[in-house]
């Protein structure tokens, strides 16, 4: 197989895509390669187009320019059917109105394979139960997923992306509502999906958990791509300066770099051990 | 996997729940017939009714037959389906919109047919002109509602919630201004006793008309109860998961309507059933539709069934239903919330 087949047949491609929302390009000329097993984090500040580069990738917003290809197709050629068949999205958590047992909770994500009049079947439930087995939290499918906490909670809308069928997921922070054990578990859990060959996008504020976990960056900043690379390559002391406004200095450890403010005291100004 | 069990635990007792209304609903259905100042015993009011069906030997007299047949009969249906429909609309309402206040009334549907009968007893028409005038005006308000909400910029939903409760009260407004103007001596009580609610009064034939519509908005939500679910996923974890909830949407609403439309131009206003039944039921089957809308209808029609028929024994006067649902749910739902965790 030739390079350039390769690459169009990439799990994800997106190629000069830009949006123009009321006037402002809140998207400009972004483009990436995921391939499969790929975990991707997108950095950046609030408002930095993230969501919306998300939003352009899962087709929910249609009038972008650019491509945006999966296996190789292009997504605004596929059916809603067909494009959930590949991606399925993670929202972040919310406090849903009216509680449904976890198990309930992911056979939602399965719909589209229901006919209209119908409810899940057999097969469907089976479906489901696997994906919670391979998250590890089986144990949970018949609990009130509203009354879990905000690391069960992320790890069950996992298991329904899961069941979904989809190789390719796109999460919108998934950790930011979570105390530091559970934003761990969740990463460790988006780790071991990429290794087992999902092709994962994730967007953060937190550079540190990037620098932990990424297999590669896209940093953000107003719309534009600002570093595009592995982690230890593109995420700079200047990177995190451009992108959040403070000032860091890095700290090699035996177990990778940690990120630590400069300047207000918290550490020594200079002379640390890092670069 | 160890544990493949074909039902869930909750769902084995959601069954079991649905099976336990359904026969409180039959015991009650019959005991119902039983209830009146003329007397027909048990024996006879299931021959009477079984010989509507089946050429069957007349064992009874003619008033039992009419008290039977004419009398309790359309009633008794009435306050069944009446009941049966303003907790499935409640249900739908509240999963469309996300939200455990919403009842029947919350698009307008009945300021809208209260507006209709009021103008219809104040132009003189007579019992099926104001059920028909009632009945279009509340589809209309509702009508009205989607259009502007429809339009809102922003969030959709919000908008279609914002406009009913603006076009209700100036529907609300309307049916003062017609008080106002409307004969006081024999217009006026009669839409007052109107806005009260009740089932008196009811002939086969209202309860046969009053069907169709019924029948048209329970049907699709019974059909579409599992789906109903999915409404309750934000607008993009829907479209990522390739459902269309767009129409969905629009399909619960307009059957909710027509459910209330058609329950409250038949019975006037009965508040209370359509916000409280669901919620009583969410406690005993969970949210989940699947269970919710079919145990919503019985529920409600049986509760209906059972203040009617308070209604219409407890003083030798009639009560208005209106009030009786009000003073015994209330009360009983109050003692609900502070006795366990809230149910909203």
């Amino acid at each position: 197989m030739s390079d350039s087949v390769k690459s169009i047949t990439s799990a994800l491609q997106v190629e000069g895509l830009n949006y123009v929302f009321q006037g402002k390009q809140a998207l400009h000329n972004i483009s990436l390669t995921a391939e499969r097993g790929d975990l991707t984090f997108v950095i950046g500040p609030n408002g930095a187009g993230k969501s919306t580069l998300f939003r352009c990738i899962l087709n929910i917003l249609t009038d972008f320019s650019g491509q945006i290809r999966v296996g190789g197709k292009d997504i605004r050629s596929m059916s809603a059917r067909e494009r959930a068949e590949q991606i399925a999205y993670i929202p972040q958590i919310h406090r849903p109105t009216f509680g449904y047992s976890v198990l309930d909770t992911v056979l939602m994500g399965m719909a589209r394979q229901i006919p209209v009049f119908s409810r899940p079947g057999e097969s469907q439930i089976r479906q489901a139960e696997e994906a919670l087995d391979q998250i590890g939290v089986l144990h949970m499918r018949d609990r009130d997923f509203s009354k879990l906490s905000g690391g069960e909670q992320q790890l069950v809308l996992i298991a329904r992306a899961i069941a979904q069928k989809a190789k390719i997921l796109i999460m919108d922070e998934p950790t930011s509502a979570l105390d530091f054990g559970n934003q761990l578990r969740v990463l460790r859990q988006v780790q071991a999906l990429s290794r087992a060959g999902y092709t994962v996008l994730l967007s953060t504020h937190n550079p540190q958990q990037a620098m932990n976990y990424a297999g590669k960056v896209l940093a953000m900043s107003q719309g534009e791509v600002k570093a595009y690379g592995p982690p230890d390559k593109v995420l700079t002391p200047q990177l995190i300066r451009e992108l959040f406004g403070v000032e860091v200095q890095y700290i090699a450890t035996e177990s990778g770099a940690v990120i630590v403010p400069v300047g207000d005291g918290a550490v020594p100004a200079r002379g640390g051990k890092g670069q | 996997m160890s544990r493949a069990k074909k039902h869930t635990a909750g769902e084995t007792r959601a069954r079991w729940i649905l099976a336990g209304l359904g026969a409180a609903l039959i015991i009650l259905f019959l005991a119902s017939f039983l209830l009146g100042r003329f007397e027909v015993p048990l024996p006879e009011v299931l021959r009477i009714l079984a010989g509507q069906l089946f050429p069957i030997g007349r064992t009874w007299s003619d008033k039992m037959e009419i008290a039977v047949v004419n009398i309790r009969l359309p009633r008794i249906l009435l306050a069944c389906l009446v009941g049966a429909c303003l907790s499935a609309a409640g249900v739908s309402y509240q999963t469309v919109f996300q939200n455990p206040m919403a009842a029947p009334d919350i698009l307008g549907a009945s300021s809208g047919a209260c507006f209709g009968a009021a103008l219809a007893i104040l132009l003189g028409a007579g019992k099926a002109g104001v059920t028909i005038s009632a009945f279009c005006f509340s589809m209309l308000t509702v009508g009205i509602v989607y259009l502007i909400g429809a339009r809102t910029r922003g969030n959709r939903i919000m908008g279609i919630l914002l406009a009913g409760v603006m076009v209700s009260s100036l529907f609300s407004a309307g049916t003062s201004y017609v008080k106002l103007v409307a004969d006081p001596s024999n217009q006026l009580p009669a839409i007052t006793y109107w806005l009260m609610g009740s089932l008196s009064g009811a002939t086969r034939h209202d309860a046969f008309t009053a069907l169709i519509p019924m029948a048209a908005g329970l049907l699709p939500l019974l059909l579409l109860r599992w789906r109903l679910n999915l409404l309750t996923l934000s607008a993009d974890e829907a479209k990522a998961a390739g459902v269309n909830t767009e129409r969905l949407r629009l399909a619960a609403i307009l059957s909710a309507t027509l459910l209330t439309a058609a329950s409250v131009s038949v019975s006037g206003m009965i508040g209370w059933i359509g916000l409280v039944i669901p919620h009583l039921c969410r406690k005993l089957v969970g949210n989940n539709c699947r269970f919710l809308v079919p145990a919503s209808m019985l529920m409600g029609a049986s509760f209906l069934l059972l203040v009617d028929d308070l209604a219409r024994n407890l003083l030798s006067v009639e009560i208005p239903i209106g009030i009786l649902t009000a003073f015994i749910g209330a009360p009983f739902f109050l003692f609900l919330m502070t006795r366990k965790e809230a149910p909203v």
